[in-house]
């Protein structure tokens, strides 16, 4: 049985962007990378297309994209491709209005809640050739094992189960908040011959047999989501290991450029070039699909002697655009603002006076969690992001002494 | 510490420089012009305390230009009298070495252990005090110096805690501050964040409506298709009672005429004018009937000509071959008697011509010859012997005439006189002409002479030969070798000769003519028998022929003349009347299969024409059950209807172009029930109807146009996806400049604090210790500094015993009295931070140029009472103040 399995779709996710344009091609790829998904299922003539969880970011569907939704299914269950949509957190099936009210075309099969949907698979002549269970998310914050909820599978033909889950173990969790978790052990013993999942967007293989495969996002959303993004093209077998192959499909990709010999950039040219070299670099390892477009962040942080330049806003766009024009992507976008000229830390912390003091009330300030604060807390204006007012503190302090040093050491910009 | 010695083997502008062997006393005086290296004996110290900085010699600024190694070293005492030796080398990598009271230690590039109580920044900003310093004092506010001398201890990288703090709460404020007053980032970006809110709203409105306008142009278009059809409807009602109905009744008609014509099936096979062709049908069976009947008569004539040809003419053209081989080989064999008759007279020619030769030659006639025998004589080896015989013959024949002319020799001397005659008249007749230039003579002469000569010789050979023959004589030989010669070559012929009758005589003395006559006679005999050979072969074929010819007679049952020429010319005659009777027979079979040719098709025809006349006939008895006549006027009333509606449907056609559709138009129309009928008035209702509906249309066209456009603008406006783009990058913006403000507000926290702490903890002692000095220096005039408090709002303020209320220290004070307040609180400084640990030497470089003369005279006693338990190094370019100096106790050290 063959299956094209994808996960974490987020259809009309808020791409975070001040430009219109870039968030307007970011919408456009998100419906790009799912009309190419559903062209691939037809030209590998699958068996099913598995969607485990998360289509949809949330209950803002855009009419235009409800309506590519489900011209694109129809397309798939027109050519006889049945569809199994198993529901997820952000797409919940019992309380997201999506899920819930679409007019969905005949032939796909939406698992709402903890109830298992089971879809016999059949060929073009009618034989059964596998199954499909799916268990999806009644509401937004499932905390319970769904993987608890699947059937014994039965027979001879392969299992396929779909779950929006996160498993313990699994790479890159952390990121992502604690959803319908499961355990990879319970997983491996329930006898399915592939767990089709969602919910981590980062794609990886966590057991070979049986197959249990993240297929990561279709499309990045942001920075963090780097790498080639798509599906899985999954060959099921009963009792071995299914042939997977990953099949790319996002037309936009994310990129993530760190400027690792920063302070040895003396000139902003000697920093384009460096972010060239570092660009090429990546690109050797992965060029990527051909017309793919890119949106790189160039994150520049720590010492460097153009650490004045950096923070002027003229120079940062300067550098932009240019970047923008060398390294042909659809947009470049800088994170400055860690940077700070190279001074020796350790020297300054010994001084007998009112800079070796705050140095070192700043460090104390840092290390020491019970430390009573030498301010008002209701002083910070930002201070309700964070869980408590000390990780907050902790958070504005992180680097801080090299903002100290640029402050109150003499020197040029010394009111930057 | 008391640096008691210090020695530069090269540091800069100072080489090989020492102090000297004497220990350097508390009070040290560097006498010198300006640059003449007193920054670098400054810095000399630096090093030795500190180690180098850089640490590479290649960017080391006082590394010697030679290119050679910083070498420099002191002797040092500590506070607690231990005595210490350092000496540290820059070259490639930094060296030092201490030694302490005989303990070695390797310094690398460490401080020395006793001086980590004083970074080295602040030892090499805050131990020294210049004269560029104090002038600085001009141009700073008293805020930054309190902030420098209290904050910064002295220390002159720093810049004044309270310019940081008011530009980071500057920053802050530029993002957020409580009150609303001036431009605030983060509350322009709260601003624009609502404002997305609106937007927000606007596009999940924007959606709702789309939704609303999709829909509303979906049920447009229903009705639209409904107002379609509907007009639809009406205008086929219209166009039906307009147009169609017209058409309709042709239409009728022409199926009125058709009905009238009935089934077409019925006229199958019936000519348009049925009555013309039953009569035209009749004639052409009679006309047939009458050519078949000539046709038979004209066959009697070719049939004769094929029946003359009978099996003898057969026969002979079945043996064409053979009869003209025959007749060609008679014709041949004329030609042979002619040259039978030939041969024979050459026969009779040629032994007319052989008899005589015969005769002459054998002893038998020539008919007796064996021509066999003849034929075989080599007459050519013949003729060589007798050749060979008649040489021999002569040769003998010329011995003996030879023997005779030897007994002539004796008349020869009267040849030789006449010679001599000869020769002499001769040679005298050619000397004469030559000189009387008369050839004749000289040829004369000439002739006389060679006749001479040529008898002269006739002499000398008959007389050598002469000789030899009687010689040969008289040997009695040569002679009869020849004769013996000539026998034998005799003998030679006459073998050859033997086998034919040949003459006694000829073979006696036998001469090359009978050679040739034996010749001559062998060709005759030979020719002879070749011609009679030829005579017998010809006579032969000619026999064979008439053989032949009397059997192919035979065969032919021909009878023959018995002699070939007679046989071949009749067998000729008789192969040419066969091929004529061939050639007619020939011909009148063609003409008979013409003739049966054009009976089987007048034949065919006449069956054909006799079937349409039977079949026209009985289509037309059908038309009306069996009478002839009846059914033809039928016929030509059924026929009449199917034309004229006919032409009533091509006047239609050509009336309408479109009449088949039409004619679909008024078969759909009645099979679905349309109504034809409609009156005028409801022809009117439905003419205003269709106008109403064509109306309705329009607008509905309109609408679904109006409404594509707002749904096509509404999709290009942004979605609620694309504005929850725009909202989360503003949040993260937010939380961006957020964090910013609070991270420039907590830093400016932090360097209050510091500061607060750093002055409780430093500055009352500063204070305390700077009033003490600057007591001292004024003599009483101020006894005591205050001011700097943690709130950076107070100024460095004097008290004295004279000032009814303290005196605020800023621009106003006098020069000399802000240096002295400075000299105080640096001095002060400088004992705070090195209290109760090893204290530092203190370099003041030419501090005291602006001073009054008590001050600087009050000064320099506190130099010398500061020198007592710190060492200090006085720089000065003044000679007499290190004249003073020295005076008190001072050492001098001139760069």
């Amino acid at each position: 049985m063959r299956i094209l399995h994808t996960a974490d779709v987020h259809l009309d996710a808020a791409f975070t962007s001040h430009s219109d344009a870039l968030r307007r091609k970011l919408r456009d790829a998100s419906r790009t990378a799912f009309t190419r998904l559903v062209d691939h299922a037809l030209s590998e003539s699958v068996d099913a297309l598995v969607i485990a969880g998360d289509l949809f970011d949330g209950d803002r569907l855009s009419f235009q994209t409800e309506r590519m939704l489900l011209g694109e299914l129809g397309r798939l269950t027109a050519a006889g491709i049945p569809v199994v949509y198993a529901t997820g957190n952000h797409d919940p099936g019992r309380t997201g209005r999506r899920a819930m009210e679409l007019r969905w075309p005949d032939g796909v099969h939406v698992a709402r809640d903890r109830e298992p949907v089971t879809l016999p698979v059949q060929n073009a002549a009618g034989d059964e050739i596998g199954h499909i269970v799916a268990v999806g998310h009644g509401g937004p914050r499932e905390s319970d094992d769904l993987s608890m909820l699947f059937p014994t599978p039965t027979g001879e033909t392969p299992r396929v189960a779909t779950l929006h889950t996160q498993v313990n173990d699994a790479g890159g969790w952390q990121e992502h908040d604690a959803y319908a978790p499961s355990q990879l052990k319970s997983l491996k013993t329930a006898g399915y011959d592939y767990w089709a999942l969602g919910h981590v967007h980062r794609r990886q293989k966590l057991s070979s047999t049986p197959s249990i495969h993240y297929p990561g996002n279709l499309q990045g959303r942001n920075p963090s989501e780097s790498g080639a993004k798509g599906a899985l093209l999954a060959d099921v077998r009963r009792g071995a290991a299914a042939a997977v192959r990953f099949v790319s499909l996002a037309p936009i990709r994310w990129e993530d450029l760190p400027v690792p010999k920063l302070r040895e950039a003396a000139t902003l040219d000697d920093l384009v070039h460096q972010v060239l070299d570092a660009w090429e670099a990546a690109r050797e390892d992965d060029g990527g699909d051909p017309g793919t477009g890119w949106i790189v962040r160039v994150d520049l942080r720590g010492a460097t002697p153009l650490w004045q330049e950096l923070r002027r806003e003229e120079n940062q766009e300067h550098l932009r655009s240019e970047l923008e024009m060398l390294l042909r992507v659809l947009h470049v976008s800088l994170r400055v603002g860690e940077v700070h000229r190279p001074v020796d830390l350790a020297e300054h912390l010994l001084r007998t006076d009112v800079l070796g003091e705050a140095l070192r009330l700043a460090q104390s300030i840092r290390e020491s969690p019970g430390r009573e604060l030498p301010f008002e807390p209701g002083e910070l204006i930002g201070i309700g992001n964070s869980d408590t007012p000390e990780d907050y503190v902790r958070d504005l302090l992180d680097g801080i002494e090299e903002e100290i040093l640029a402050r109150m050491l003499e020197g040029p910009g010394q009111n930057q | 510490m008391k640096v008691e010695r210090v020695r530069c083997g090269a540091f800069g502008s100072l080489n090989d420089f020492d102090t000297g062997s004497d220990a350097l006393p508390g009070l040290v005086v560097v006498v010198g012009p300006n640059e003449a290296g007193k920054s670098t004996f400054f810095e000399v110290l630096v090093s030795l305390l500190y180690g180098f900085r850089p640490t590479s010699r290649e960017i080391h600024p006082f590394a010697p230009r030679t290119g050679g190694e910083i070498d420099i070293e002191a002797c040092l005492t500590l506070d607690g009298g231990q005595a210490w030796h350092v000496h540290r080398r820059l070259l490639a990598a930094p060296r030092g070495h201490l030694d302490r009271n005989g303990d070695q230690e390797d310094l690398k590039n460490r401080p020395l252990p006793a001086i980590t109580h004083v970074d080295r920044q602040v030892f090499r900003h805050v131990y020294a005090i210049t004269l560029a310093e104090l002038a600085a004092l001009e141009t700073e506010t008293w805020n930054q110096i309190q902030d420098r001398l209290i904050g910064a201890m002295g220390a002159r990288d720093l810049v004044p805690l309270r310019k940081a703090v008011e530009s980071l709460e500057q920053d802050a404020g530029a993002l957020w501050r409580p009150t609303r007053h001036g431009n605030q980032r983060i509350r322009e970006v709260d601003a624009r964040v609502l404002e997305n809110l609106s937007r927000r709203q606007d596009a999940l409105d924007r959606d709702l409506e789309l939704r609303r306008l999709t829909h509303e142009a979906a049920t447009a278009t229903t009705d639209l298709k409904a107002a379609r059809e509907r007009r639809e409807h009406r205008r086929l009602a219209l166009e039906n009672a307009r147009r169609l109905q017209p058409i309709r009744s042709h239409v009728k008609r022409v199926q009125e005429l058709e009905k009238r014509g009935g089934p077409p099936e019925d006229l199958d096979g019936l000519p348009s004018a049925p009555g013309e062709r039953l009569a035209e049908s009749r004639r052409a069976c009679e006309e047939l009937e009458a050519r078949l009947a000539t046709l038979k008569q004209d066959r009697i004539p070719p049939q004769a000509l094929v029946d003359a040809y009978g099996e003898v003419h057969r026969g002979i053209v079945g043996m064409r071959d053979d009869v003209t081989r025959v007749v060609a080989a008679a014709t041949a064999m004329e030609a042979e008697w002619l040259r039978l008759g030939a041969l024979e007279q050459e026969i009779q020619d040629l032994e007319r011509r052989r008899q005589p030769l015969a005769r002459e030659l054998m002893t038998v006639p020539a008919s007796q010859l064996d021509a066999e025998r003849l034929r075989g004589l080599r007459t050519a080896e013949l003729r060589d012997r007798i050749r060979a015989f008649g040489r021999a013959r002569e040769e003998r024949e010329h011995l003996q005439a030879r023997i005779a002319a030897s007994a002539r020799s004796r008349q020869s001397s009267t040849a030789l006189a006449g010679v001599v005659v000869g020769l002499v008249g001769g040679l005298g007749l050619v000397a004469w002409g030559s000189f009387s230039d008369q050839g004749t003579l000289v040829v004369a002469g000439a002739a006389l002479v060679s006749a001479a000569l040529g008898v002269a010789g006739h002499w000398w050979w008959m007389r050598r030969t002469g000789r030899r023959a009687a010689t040969g004589k008289r040997e009695g030989g040569p002679s009869t070798d020849a004769e013996h010669r000539e026998r034998e070559a005799l003998d030679a012929i006459q073998t050859l000769l033997a086998d034919l009758p040949m003459h006694e005589e000829i073979l006696r003395d036998p001469t090359t003519d009978v050679a040739s006559s034996l010749v001559r006679l062998q060709e005759l005999t030979g020719d002879l028998t070749a011609r009679q050979e030829s005579i017998d072969e010809i006579r032969s074929r000619m026999t064979a022929l008439q053989v032949e010819a009397r059997e192919l007679g035979g065969r032919l049952g021909v009878v023959l003349p018995p002699d070939s020429t007679g046989a071949g010319q009749a067998l000729s005659r008789a192969l040419r009347e066969a091929d004529d009777s061939r050639r007619d027979a020939e011909a009148g079979e063609g003409e008979l299969e013409r003739l049966d040719r054009e009976r089987l098709r007048w034949t065919a025809d006449l069956e054909d024409a006799r079937q349409r006349l039977g079949a026209l006939e009985g289509s037309l008895r059908k038309l009306s059950g069996g009478d002839l006549a009846a059914g033809l006027k039928e016929a030509e009333i059924r026929i009449d209807a199917r034309n004229r509606a006919t032409q009533a449907m091509d006047e239609l056609r050509r009336t309408h172009p479109d009449l088949d559709d039409v004619l679909v138009r008024i078969r759909q129309a009645e099979e679905s029930g349309e109504d034809w009928t409609l009156d005028s008035d409801a022809l009117v209702e439905a003419a205003t109807e269709l106008e109403e509906l064509t109306h309705r249309i329009e607008e509905l066209g309109k609408h679904l146009v109006a409404l594509e456009h707002e749904v096509a603008d509404l999709e290009r406006q942004p979605t609620i996806d694309q504005v929850d783009g725009e909202g989360v990058a503003l949040q993260e913006e937010l939380d961006w400049l957020r964090r910013t403000r609070d991270r420039k507000v907590l830093l400016a926290r932090i360097l209050r604090e510091a500061d607060r702490v750093f002055r409780e903890e430093h500055q009352p002692d500063v204070l305390r210790r700077a009033g003490d000095y600057l007591e001292h220096i004024t003599g009483g005039r101020y006894v005591r500094l205050s001011g700097g408090e943690a709130d950076m709002g107070a100024e460095f303020q004097l008290h004295g015993p004279d000032l009814a209320e303290p005196m605020t220290v800023d621009e106003t004070t006098s020069t000399g009295t802000r240096e002295q307040v400075y000299l105080a609180l640096r001095l002060a400084i400088v004992d705070h931070l090195d209290r109760d640990q090893e204290r530092l030497p203190l370099l003041l470089d030419e501090v005291f140029v602006n001073w009054d003369e008590a001050r600087r005279t009050r000064g320099l006693d506190l130099v010398v009472e500061v020198a007592r338990t710190r060492q200090v190094f006085l720089c000065t370019c003044h000679e007499e103040w290190a004249a003073e100096l020295k005076t008190r106790g001072a050492r001098l050290v001139h760069l």
